[in-house]
């Protein structure tokens, strides 16, 4: 079973001194070598704080682009890791040793199991003057529970003609289409204890339904290639450039 | 920026002009070599405050200009060694550096470098507040307090804006180019509007005690014809620069000599500067002649070249008038937009007519909290001699108004009832 594990902290409490700024680098990174020693480790990346972040509707024809995250939260998204495990029991724990657990919140969302093209064609890769962004969904679920089974195909279709195209492009990196929000777990560790909740871990009215992790030379580019998301004539689409860092 | 006083006033006075006018043209060229706003900004200030220190003294360089492209040029290769670039970046972009200064453009070269400037400033993914504020900062070159006062807000907020909105264009790569021929029409109307607001600002402050704003309409027009110079064959900029010059020969008699507001029917129509007005009424004659659609832009002046040519405010041509706003809600509604439909309705056909139209906004909870809706009732309440009525209306007016100068006026108007 693959997971995402999505990291949510309030931006307020990052660190602010170079060296508490180490320390939490140093925690990720352990965290990332116990992982991916594992091999059951995925794509993973730190993002660029809220105030980076343009979204992205299409209406009619007509592309919106505004600045801005999708919600105003307590808690903002500040990056992920995706992980094959053989459970949720698993997965949550694997959430539960993210740093981030103990000031924040560890979102595990199972991966949806929808038709995607095949993995091996040709994936982006870095070359000067590229950067990497990360291109989130957010759709309303009930609208997708409510659309015909012929029109689910069609917009399974759309992905799919999607996917493919910004592969051949060389701007797919990695992407998921996500199960519901409220089926997620919600996993928090205060003073050593765990808790762990149902989802979805914000109320809001569209839920993150998956991502895209894109490899464009600039926003215009990025910005493009979220405006071509099936979802973003229903939805809304947040663009948020990765860090460039390895995590 | 503070540049040390100096004694050699000439000087001072040839720098000043300087600053004001090479600033913007240095920042577009030095970020287009670096591809950093920042260190572009930071080594044109540091390149003046250099003149600032040496010329006083010194004497005046063979070609003032010049020595500023080579002063910034020196700073910002400094600067890209102290951002620890790796050494192929690093000799690359010094490589760009390189070109001597003797034969330096003047504010008038490079169009397409100050194009990329102002497209970066005005770029969609910022907020509006953060695109008028680097707009006034990059492209007017005011500096961080000037723009703060403009807006009346403390300058650690617009400074913290104003960084906020230059670490997005860095982290998020907002790219430093003039948007493809596919999306420029699009782009350009942004920009154009980032402009409007500035003059907008200018001309009625949303806050504070001052409702005239010289500066930022002055500043408007200027980025206005630097926008038309630069985009010569698009029609939108030509009807925007005759916009606002058709409002802006309106000024000297906006307000009275106690400061206080002066409207549109009660104003000394001898006081407008008429020479401007043709201005305006020879470009908005150019603009519609182009082919293809006419812009929003072009409208507005339409009628605005109405007001400005009637020589009293009864002979104004309302019908036309009603007609153009109509012709504008049918591009796009916006509340604002009708309301000056229901007054123009209200002039050509009565006030009876008017407020009918403003009940149905009230119904369907248009401006309802916005006071202009509530004075504009008030004033035809007054005019039926629905006394009592009227009264109430002014005193709705007076509690959703924001700027001192305009609540003022209408709690004059509740008196004098």
């Amino acid at each position: 079973m693959k997971y995402v594990l999505l990291i949510h902290e309030s931006e307020s409490a990052r660190p602010t001194t170079k060296e508490a700024g180490a320390a939490v680098m140093d925690a990720y990174r352990a965290f990332s070598k116990e992982l991916f020693a594992t091999g059951r480790g995925g794509d993973a990346a730190p993002l660029e704080p809220v105030s980076t972040s343009t979204c992205v509707r299409v209406r009619d024809k007509k592309r919106a682009v505004s600045d801005g995250p999708f919600a105003e939260t307590k808690e903002q998204l500040g990056g992920y890791y995706s992980v094959d495990a053989k459970d949720e029991a698993e997965a949550i724990e694997w959430a539960a040793k993210i740093p981030g657990a103990k000031t924040g919140a560890i979102e595990v969302r199972r991966l949806a199991d929808m038709p995607m093209p095949s993995m091996d064609s040709k994936v982006g890769t870095a070359s000067t003057g590229t950067k990497d962004y990360i291109v989130l969904i957010y759709d309303r679920e009930e609208e997708w529970a409510k659309l015909s089974e012929a029109r689910r195909t069609e917009l399974f279709a759309a992905y799919g003609a999607f996917t493919t195209a910004i592969r051949n492009e060389g701007q797919f990196v990695a992407g998921e289409p996500l199960t519901t929000a409220k089926s997620a777990k919600i996993v928090r560790v205060r003073d050593g204890k765990r808790t762990v909740t149902d989802g979805p871990f914000a109320e809001t009215r569209e839920q993150l339904g998956g991502y895209y992790r894109v490899r464009a030379h600039n926003l215009d580019e990025a910005v493009a290639i979220a405006a071509k998301v099936p979802s973003a004539e229903i939805g809304t689409i947040e663009v948020r450039p990765i860090m460039d860092m390895a995590m | 920026m503070n540049y040390p006083h100096v004694v050699d006033t000439q000087t001072t006075v040839i720098l000043a002009e300087l600053v004001q006018r090479e600033r913007r043209a240095l920042v577009a060229t030095m970020a287009k070599r670096t591809q950093s706003l920042d260190i572009a900004e930071e080594a044109v200030d540091r390149a003046f405050e250099a003149a600032f220190g040496q010329w006083p003294t010194e004497g005046l360089p063979d070609n003032p200009r010049a020595w500023l492209y080579r002063a910034a040029a020196h700073k910002a290769t400094d600067a890209l060694r102290h951002h620890k670039m790796s050494e192929r970046v690093h000799e690359e972009l010094g490589r760009a550096m390189e070109p001597a200064w003797d034969d330096a453009p003047d504010s008038e070269s490079f169009p397409d470098d100050q194009l990329r400037l102002i497209f970066t400033c005005c770029h969609p993914a910022l907020s509006t507040d953060a695109q008028v504020a680097l707009a006034l900062r990059l492209l007017s070159g005011l500096s961080t307090e000037e723009v703060a006062r403009a807006f009346a807000v403390p300058e650690v907020t617009m400074a913290q804006r104003l960084v906020r909105a230059k670490n997005k264009i860095r982290a998020a790569k907002i790219p430093y180019e003039v948007p493809g021929q596919s999306e420029l029409g699009e782009r350009m109307v942004a920009v154009l509007d980032v402009v409007y607001a500035i003059f907008n600002e200018g001309y009625v402050a949303t806050g504070g005690a001052s409702l005239l704003r010289v500066d930022l309409a002055a500043e408007a027009l200027r980025l206005s014809q630097l926008l038309r110079a630069l985009l010569p064959e698009r029609r939108e900029p030509l009807s925007l620069l005759a916009l606002l010059l058709l409002i802006d020969a309106r000024r000297p008699a906006r307000v009275s000599a106690e400061g206080e507001l002066v409207l549109l029917a009660d104003q000394e129509r001898a006081l407008w500067d008429r020479a401007q007005v043709e201005r305006g009424k020879a470009l908005l004659e150019e603009s519609l002649k182009k082919p293809g659609e006419v812009d929003h832009y072009a409208i507005e002046a339409s009628i605005q070249a109405l007001h400005d040519e009637a020589s009293t405010y009864a002979e104004t041509d309302f019908i036309q008038i009603a007609a153009l706003y109509k012709l504008l809600r049918d591009r796009a509604d916006s509340p604002l937009v009708e309301l000056n439909e229901a007054v123009a309705i209200a002039m050509a056909s009565g006030p009876a007519h008017g407020l009918s139209r403003l009940r149905d906004m009230k119904k369907r909870g248009v401006l309802t909290e916005h006071h202009l809706l509530h004075a504009a009732e008030a004033d035809l309440l007054r005019r039926l001699g629905r006394t009592a009525d009227a009264k109430a209306a002014y005193q709705r007016a007076v509690g959703f108004a924001t700027n001192q100068v305009e609540r003022a006026f209408l709690e004059k108007q509740l008196r004098s009832l």
